[in-house]
């Protein structure tokens, strides 16, 4: 679509609109600490993801479950019983 | 301990926030007319770009781009389906600062009338117009910048970039 030039906004008009855009764009521009804000919460937020989701953090746990059963069958195993207590596998479902 | 490749995922990230998070902001907020709706959309769509950045890792430049202008794209449809969006926009930033606290009442109070006005104004624009003047103006982008971004052409962008400043003049009563 061409732009006549009878479409145009006189100059006086262009040059208020432009001090109103002006004046509106300060006012909604995101400033500088608020960007800083928003991707430290993206981080945070990012970091919780991670605990909750990310498999290596699940291997770890059960990893360490398992660890503490090894410690405690043998434990067991020093009082002379074969089997570990059944208590010690619940290690591994706990949270 | 954070590994080697954790961490240039992170310098990933960082760079990419660093480059992209201003003209993504002004796309939401010409999508959306309200500021803390957009820079709700921009945190949500960072989070997602977050959680992808490995995807990302192997992009160029201008494919990163593109790929964040798309997450950017489904955080807003997302949102638009999830919320009473529309509601929300309306509601409109009213709360406005006052030009300068140095000025008298009567000053301060046409200020806020003229802040409002033009909110309601911009808001009011057709959403393709809208968002084209906020990209314009925030991120000061030419016309062909600005065609790129929103894969239209410079010529298209040049006459919605007019018709928006027109339609703008006359809800604001300036001729």
């Amino acid at each position: 679509m061409n732009i006549e030039m009878r479409d145009r906004l006189s100059y006086g008009a262009e040059a208020r609109l432009d001090a109103l855009l002006r004046e509106w764009s300060s006012r909604v521009r995101l400033l500088p600490a608020e960007a800083a804000a928003i991707k430290a919460e993206v981080k945070s937020r990012a970091l919780r993801d991670e605990v909750e989701l990310s498999p290596s953090w699940w291997k770890e746990c059960l990893r360490s479950g398992l660890d503490e059963l090894r410690v405690h069958r043998r434990s067991v195993g020093a009082l002379g019983r074969g089997n570990p207590n059944p208590r010690s596998l619940s290690l591994l479902h706990e949270p | 301990m954070s590994r080697p490749f954790e961490s240039s995922l992170a310098e990933i990230f960082d760079g990419l926030f660093e480059r992209h998070y201003s003209v993504t902001f002004s796309w939401l907020l010409g999508q959306t007319g309200d500021q803390e709706t957009a820079a709700d959309l921009l945190q949500e769509t960072f989070v997602r770009v977050w959680r992808h950045i490995a995807e990302c890792a192997q992009m160029d430049a201008e494919h990163r781009r593109a790929w964040i202008a798309t997450i950017a794209r489904n955080v807003l449809i997302d949102s638009r389906r999830r919320n009473s969006f529309r509601d929300r926009v309306a509601a409109v930033a009213t709360e406005a600062p006052l030009s300068n606290p140095l000025d008298g009442p009567e000053q301060m109070a046409v200020a806020k009338q003229e802040h409002e006005s033009l909110d309601r104004a911009i808001q009011e624009l057709p959403e393709n117009l809208r968002t084209v003047l906020v990209m314009s103006v925030i991120e000061e982008m030419s016309s062909e910048e600005i065609g790129r971004a929103l894969c239209k052409p410079a010529g298209t962008v040049r006459s919605q970039l007019h018709l928006a400043r027109k339609q703008l003049a006359k809800r604001m009563g300036i001729s």
